[in-house]
């Protein structure tokens, strides 16, 4: 492991981690964790930075609520994985500033794009915690609705046939 | 392409002669001379204004780089790089002392962030800005639109470097 790699990250190798794709600049974290690989996500004015519409143009959690509600996400208690639903979890410093947010997979893991490097699939939230990004701090979640969706109509279709 | 909507003409005034940077029927040009009595109203509507305050981005000036310069920026983009490398936060991106500093080089660094920028797609935008006086990329929504911008923009200006 680069040694700005474990400096900054220093659980990561023990908790486990792959990169999953090859650095850009095209996006950065908070767009990862949206589910938009086009936008660079930072509540700052001037281009390219993007931030969703009526989100305050302010580097703290409440910018950041809003921000991923714009997105259907609402804070939630943990980063447990629960069955129809999608979480990301937003990292702040020691000063409460938002750092970095991250995703969680269908299996349970969860997958970071660290700044303009790589994209990564790490174990834990607590794999990216340390200098860098600070601690995970607020979970939000929403529901899979493509999977939701795709759970009634697999019910319909079996009920269907059944009665046929 | 208009980059300033209300030409602030007053501002020109200085006590010497007239410093401003116009785009006049597509040519650059740069201390206006005898035109320095025009008046907005008699400028005409092929003329573009630049914020007088950024006089000092003459494009003449700009084909003189000093070889320090490129090797300063080389070191300091090298810097910053390093220093933001794990960096989401714009905000922490611009302020890392590597990238003010490269700011602080003046206009002659522009060329080389612009090759940079082309070539790496790094967050050279409001370096850029700072540097040149308004923002090429303003209103992309994606980092690719406003890199494509700032190129077109460089190669217009011929401000491109090998």
């Amino acid at each position: 492991m680069d040694p700005g790699w474990s400096v900054n990250f220093p659980r990561l190798a023990s908790n486990g981690y792959q990169e999953t794709s090859s650095p850009t600049q095209s996006y950065n974290c908070i767009a990862w964790a949206m589910g938009d690989d086009t936008r660079w996500w930072w509540p700052r004015f001037g281009a390219p930075n993007y931030w969703p519409e009526g989100a305050p143009l302010t580097e703290t959690i409440r910018a950041f609520d809003v921000a991923f509600a714009t997105e259907g996400y609402q804070p939630c208690a943990d980063g447990r994985l629960q069955a129809g639903f999608q979480k990301v979890v937003l990292y702040v410093n020691e000063e409460l500033e938002p750092k970095h947010a991250a995703r969680q997979l269908d299996d349970g893991r969860w997958t970071s794009k660290l700044g303009p490097q790589v994209d990564i699939r790490h174990d834990t939230p607590a794999g990216v915690e340390g200098p860098a990004y600070g601690l995970a701090y607020r979970y939000y979640r929403r529901r899979n609705e493509i999977k939701w969706w795709r759970r009634a109509l697999t019910r319909f279709t079996r009920a269907r046939q059944w009665r046929q | 392409m208009t980059y300033q909507e209300e030409p602030i003409w007053d501002t020109y005034e200085e006590d010497g002669p007239v410093r401003c940077l116009v785009r006049l029927r597509g040519d650059w040009l740069n201390n206006v001379g005898d035109d320095y009595n025009r008046t907005p109203e008699s400028a005409g509507s092929d003329v573009w204004l630049i914020d007088p305050s950024f006089d000092s981005l003459d494009p003449s000036a700009l084909g003189t780089f000093r070889a320090d310069v490129r090797a300063d920026f080389d070191r300091l983009a090298k810097a910053w790089k390093t220093n933001t490398q794990f960096v989401s936060s714009s905000t922490e991106l611009i302020l890392d002392p590597s990238y003010q500093r490269i700011i602080g080089l003046g206009p002659e660094v522009v060329p080389y962030v612009l090759r940079d920028l082309i070539a790496t797609r790094s967050h050279w935008f409001w370096a850029l800005t700072c540097l040149v006086g308004f923002d090429v990329a303003q209103g992309s929504q994606t980092v690719q639109e406003a890199v494509d911008k700032w190129a077109v923009w460089a190669r217009d200006m011929g401000l491109l470097v090998d």
